[in-house]
């Protein structure tokens, strides 16, 4: 018998048990197994005394079970009532989660309704703009338009294609492309009205002798004009309105 | 109402059935067929009578209230009841870790010195017992996944296969658990065995004699 075979013989738990009777002559000349067989044995003769000295549940402990057997029953603490327990528990988690559930999907909704209306107003200002440009280049308007002050270039939000807005995306593009409108005349820097930056409308009153036709207009009379205002303050275009 | 010999004929998931309807008789008797194990099973893992018997009562009532988590498919009724226990061992093990004797006791050291050196005075009983008390020391001091297979295999004499089933683990892996355990013990014995060395007796250039 080898070292190996020894080492082998006693590593299968299921010969632990058995009378190991191996080589002794190999055991004689190998110290190293001798030992290894040696510490096996004292450990299995350990073993053994350690399952026969258990100690044996007293008489108290059956008289305590069967007390709390009895109790248990009288109080009718049984399966089901730990059932219910047990029941209520996952219904105050389902709750729990229904609950942060509910609150998670109204932020969402709001969150997202507060973008939609954002985008909205974008592109109302814009078409007011439009509008009143349009308007007062056709002659339509009779009353005093009102002094405003519009931004031309809608926010990224605004730029989204939805059929809703079908019609302002003519006019949003154009001015993401910086090209204003045509009805504005060049004053200055910026010929022919390109430059890289958004820009706004802002509603003058001027006096009638600033009008390029002062004969159109009646003396005194004051007449109003959309002025395009680039982000240095610099006016970069107008558009009389009378 | 039937007696004790007709009832323990009855199989367990029978006898618990009755058992949670209020029958008393059926009751102990799946005391008694089940007491043994599991207090076996609770002193091995907690080193402690008091603790053992703690956990038994313990497990027959959680038995009791449980009842109906008890799946028969899935295992025999004494394999529930070892995984009751072994969550209350568990427990027990957290509250009591931090009363716990460290396992290189000084005081424990000296007196095992002095116990084998005046083994010959002693009775043979004795040194059994002392022998025993390192062994469990050394079980005690294993891994849990070792000490589980160690306790069930060797000391509850459970086969394999009702290890393999308790764990919920191959029998492969028992055998495999159980060889590392048994080569754990025996150094763990051996060291136990080998003098602790004294502080203050080193020699010349400094090795410990």
């Amino acid at each position: 018998m080898t070292c190996h075979e020894v080492r082998l013989y006693f590593e299968d738990p299921l010969r632990f048990d058995a009378d190991f009777t191996g080589e002794a002559e190999h055991l004689a000349r190998c110290p190293e197994c001798a030992r290894f067989v040696e510490a096996r044995r004292e450990l299995r003769a350990g073993l053994h005394l350690l399952r026969d000295s258990v100690p044996q549940a007293p008489a108290t402990l059956d008289a305590a079970v069967l007390t709390s057997y009895r109790r248990q029953i009288a109080n009718g603490a049984t399966g089901v009532r730990r059932a219910s327990r047990k029941s209520r528990i996952v219904l105050a988690w389902g709750a729990a989660a229904a609950l942060i559930a509910l609150a998670a999907s109204i932020a969402v909704y709001s969150s997202r309704e507060n973008e939609r209306r954002s985008a909205q107003i974008a592109v109302q200002k814009i078409t007011v703009a439009e509008s009143n440009a349009a308007n007062a280049a056709n002659g339509l308007s009779s009353t005093k338009p009102a002094l405003s002050k519009t931004k031309i270039v809608p926010s990224k939000k605004a730029l989204r294609p939805h059929p809703a807005h079908a019609e302002h995306s003519a006019s949003t593009m154009a001015t993401a492309d910086n090209r204003a409108p045509e009805m504005f005349r060049s004053l200055m820097y910026c010929d022919p009205l390109s430059c890289g930056e958004s820009m706004q409308v802002i509603r003058v009153q001027l006096p009638s002798s600033a009008a390029f036709d002062p004969a159109a207009t009646a003396a005194g009379e004051a007449i109003y004009a959309d002025v395009l205002v680039g982000p240095d303050g610099v006016a970069r275009g107008i558009h009389v309105l009378q | 109402m039937a007696s004790d010999n007709e009832l323990s004929r009855r199989p367990d998931t029978e006898l618990l059935r009755r058992a949670v309807a209020g029958e008393e008789q059926a009751f102990l008797v799946l005391y008694r067929k089940l007491k043994a194990a599991v207090f076996r099973y609770a002193f091995y893992m907690t080193n402690s009578k008091a603790s053992a018997e703690e956990v038994t009562q313990e497990v027959f009532m959680a038995l009791i209230e449980d009842a109906h988590a008890y799946r028969p498919g899935r295992g025999d009724l004494a394999g529930f009841a070892f995984g009751i226990a072994r969550n209350f061992v568990r427990r027990i093990e957290r509250r009591e870790r931090p009363y716990r004797i460290l396992p290189h006791e000084p005081a424990f050291e000296v007196l095992s010195d002095k116990l084998i050196s005046e083994s010959d005075a002693l009775p043979t009983q004795m040194i059994r017992s002392q022998l025993a008390a390192r062994v469990q020391a050394a079980v005690a001091s294993l891994p849990d996944h070792y000490r589980q297979v160690v306790v069930l295999c060797d000391l509850c004499e459970l086969s394999y296969a009702e290890a393999a089933s308790r764990l919920g683990c191959a029998v492969g892996t028992i055998r495999s658990r159980l060889n590392r355990a048994h080569a754990l013990l025996s150094e763990k014995l051996k060291a136990l065995d080998r003098p602790e060395p004294h502080v203050g007796t080193a020699g010349p250039e400094g090795c410990v004699i």
